[in-house]
């Protein structure tokens, strides 16, 4: 049993530890303890379950607070109403937490039906607003504050030009009218002068043009981005520093210092810059596709992953070999704007249906709009690799999933047209998903099903020795 | 199987203890909340397929816990997380003391509450209502962070103390 003051000392341990304000040495000694000591740990499940009653009791209180505020400022209390809230006064104290609390729940609930009930779409009332250069397609976490003289946070669907907006929190999805899909991380701060002109003030963001007719232009600074070809990542320090790198095609770049008659400098895919005030445009930045990692799916239309799945930037230079880990599978987008002139039927899972246990059958792709590819790759690392292992989760789609190859045939028959180039996928052997218990009956079948909303895919991999490919097949822009 | 309101009514139950232990991993009540409730929705669509409430808490516990890991990452969190070791013994210690947090020990903490001194409940406002690091209370209340620390320690002992003391406790 705990003395005093171990107690004691352990309690300030673990406020530090919700602080995140541990060194890493005492992280590792609190972890440590976590791990050994049975009493200690009970002591760290009764904090956190006490902090988080106490938030609520807070809320509470602040809610109740809040409704008294209100119904003093009405002055319509009627006299019996009075009386009845004297008799009820020496029961306040757990009588109003309890209330809040059913409202606090009551507001959760209506927040699942909300939730349930979400569009990604624009409402028709907002398409009408004028101004809008562009729209929020998704949002997570996201709390925005206007750039008005004073800052109100509110919910932002639509954006319109000339208006300074505050991203304080989350990551966020904007498609702009010209076409360029842009996210971001907060804290940005930036401002959209039309559907192709974009000032960023400071933050982190990834551009992308979906199609031939798409522009944008990023003004960062003294500098303008101009995309020439498929997609970048800017990133604006307060202090003046301007970090770009080109993801795929080419962006030209000029400087307002620059004298009119130099030309634009240009750099192209797996080429990084930098740039601070006026001095000139460095090119000796290191190109760090990884540091955006956390927007850059929402860029091709990716929503969420589970943390099974590690996303593969584009221009991160790794050859599909080396993506390799026992534990984990890799996301890697394919193709994003393959057209078909012709009626096009492969034979792929559908949304609804649950692979292996559904028939599979021929299904009509459609033409001249737009696919976006997705292959899904588990490769282990070691070849003795523990049996019974399961890998479970799911990637939601912005877009509708028009359906999912798992077999050879399905895989064979959709490489050529939505593989990549630098991929050579006639050399990949035992590449499908297990449709029976194999290798020798110690690995159960893989399953996998899209549901009937059609923006998510769900897997269950028991993976073994060898590899599985998944593709997803995606409505496109 | 469970029905939908089964689901929905063992969730409810439980929400606080499922809310701290993903509190326990985000270590923020407002994101914990918002992943508890993003859960609560994926736990409805388990209906026919959740045979008990042990299995729907068990599913919970794991989806929570990855759900949690995916949006620290998503927000670029940089400070250390515990180890799926760690967490996962952690869950195992919550489900041996599942019935211990319910809504009727946030009526006794409320009383409870009002023990602490004015300063202690400024501190602990700061702290799990509003989120401010130790550094930013330490700014605002004008003591040392180390300080900050040794009055949430003290207010976390003072009650657990007191709770002991309520009818709720005991019932």
């Amino acid at each position: 049993m705990m003395d005093h003051d171990s107690n004691v000392r352990w309690l300030e341990q673990i406020a530090a530890y919700q602080d995140g304000a541990l060194s890493d040495a005492e992280f590792e000694a609190f972890e440590q303890t976590l791990q050994t000591d049975a009493e200690k740990r009970a002591f760290f499940i009764q904090v956190n379950e006490q902090s988080v009653t106490l938030a609520e009791v807070i809320r509470s209180r602040v809610v109740s607070k809040a409704f008294d505020e209100a119904a003093d400022t009405s002055g319509a209390r009627l006299s019996t109403d009075e009386a009845r809230c004297d008799e009820l006064e020496q029961g306040r104290t757990s009588f109003r937490p309890a209330l809040a609390l059913i409202a606090a729940v009551a507001a959760g609930l209506l927040l699942l039906v909300s939730w349930m009930n979400r569009s990604d779409q624009p409402t028709p009332d907002r398409l009408l607003v004028e101004d809008r250069v562009g729209t929020v397609t998704f949002g997570n976490q996201a709390v925005w504050a206007t750039g008005q003289s004073e800052s109100i946070p509110s919910e932002v669907t639509t954006l319109v030009a000339s208006t300074k907006y505050e991203l304080e929190s989350g990551i966020t999805r904007i498609k702009l009218s010209g076409g360029a899909v842009v996210s971001m991380s907060a804290p940005a701060t930036f401002s959209l002068n039309s559907g192709t002109e974009l000032d960023l003030e400071s933050g982190k963001m990834a551009a992308r043009l979906p199609g031939e007719t798409s522009e944008l232009t990023v003004r960062v600074g003294e500098i303008s981005v101009r995309d020439l070809g498929t997609s970048f990542g800017v990133t604006a320090a307060k202090a003046g520093r301007v970090d770009v790198a080109v993801f795929d095609g080419k962006v030209s770049v000029t400087k307002s210092s620059m004298p009119s008659s130099q030309a634009p400098r240009v750099f192209v895919e797996g080429e990084a810059f930098s740039s601070l005030g006026s001095e000139p445009v460095r090119d000796e930045q290191a190109f760090d596709p990884e540091s955006y990692r956390d927007i850059w799916p929402l860029t091709v239309g990716v929503n969420e992953i589970s943390n099974v799945v590690d996303f593969v930037v584009p221009g991160s230079g790794k050859p599909l070999a080396d993506l390799k880990d026992d534990h984990k599978l890799f996301l890697i987008p394919e193709q994003l704007n393959t057209k078909f002139d012709s009626m096009r039927s492969i034979k792929l899972i559908q949304p609804g249906q649950t692979w292996p246990q559904a028939l599979v059958e021929k299904i009509d792709l459609p033409t001249r709009q737009s696919i976006h590819s997705y292959l899904l790759v588990y490769q282990p690392e070691t070849s003795r690799f523990a049996r019974g292992v399961t890998l479970s989760g799911s990637v939601e789609f912005e877009k509708p999933i028009i359906g999912v190859a798992a077999t050879r045939d399905q895989l064979l028959e959709t490489d050529v047209p939505f593989g990549l180039d630098a991929i050579d996928y006639s050399t990949l052997r035992y590449r499908k998903l297990e449709e029976t218990t194999s290798e020798r009956s110690e690995i159960p079948a893989d399953t996998v099903s899209i549901d009937s909303e059609r923006h998510r895919v769900f897997f269950n991999l028991s993976v073994g020795a060898g590899r599985d490919h998944l593709r997803v097949l995606v409505q496109g822009d | 199987m469970m029905t939908t309101q089964e689901i929905t009514a063992q969730l409810l139950r439980e929400r606080i203890g499922l809310t701290a232990q993903i509190y326990s991993i985000v270590r923020n009540y407002h994101l914990a909340e918002d992943i508890y409730q993003e859960i609560c929705v994926k736990a409805l669509d388990q209906t026919g397929k959740v045979e008990s409430k042990d299995h729907l808490i068990h599913w919970f516990r794991k989806v929570a816990r990855n759900r949690s890991i995916d949006v620290l990452r998503l927000h670029g969190e940089r400070n250390r997380q515990l180890s799926e070791q760690t967490l996962a013994l952690l869950e195992d210690t919550w489900d041996e003391g599942r019935e211990a947090a319910n809504a009727s020990i946030v009526d006794a903490l409320s009383r409870c509450v009002d023990q602490l001194t004015a300063r202690s409940r400024e501190v602990v406002t700061l702290r799990y209502f509003q989120n401010r690091s130790g550094e930013e209370i330490a700014e605002t209340v004008g003591i040392k962070i180390t300080s900050v620390y040794q009055t949430i320690a003290r207010v976390h002992k003072t009650l657990a103390e007191c709770i002991r003391h309520q009818p709720e406790y005991h019932s």
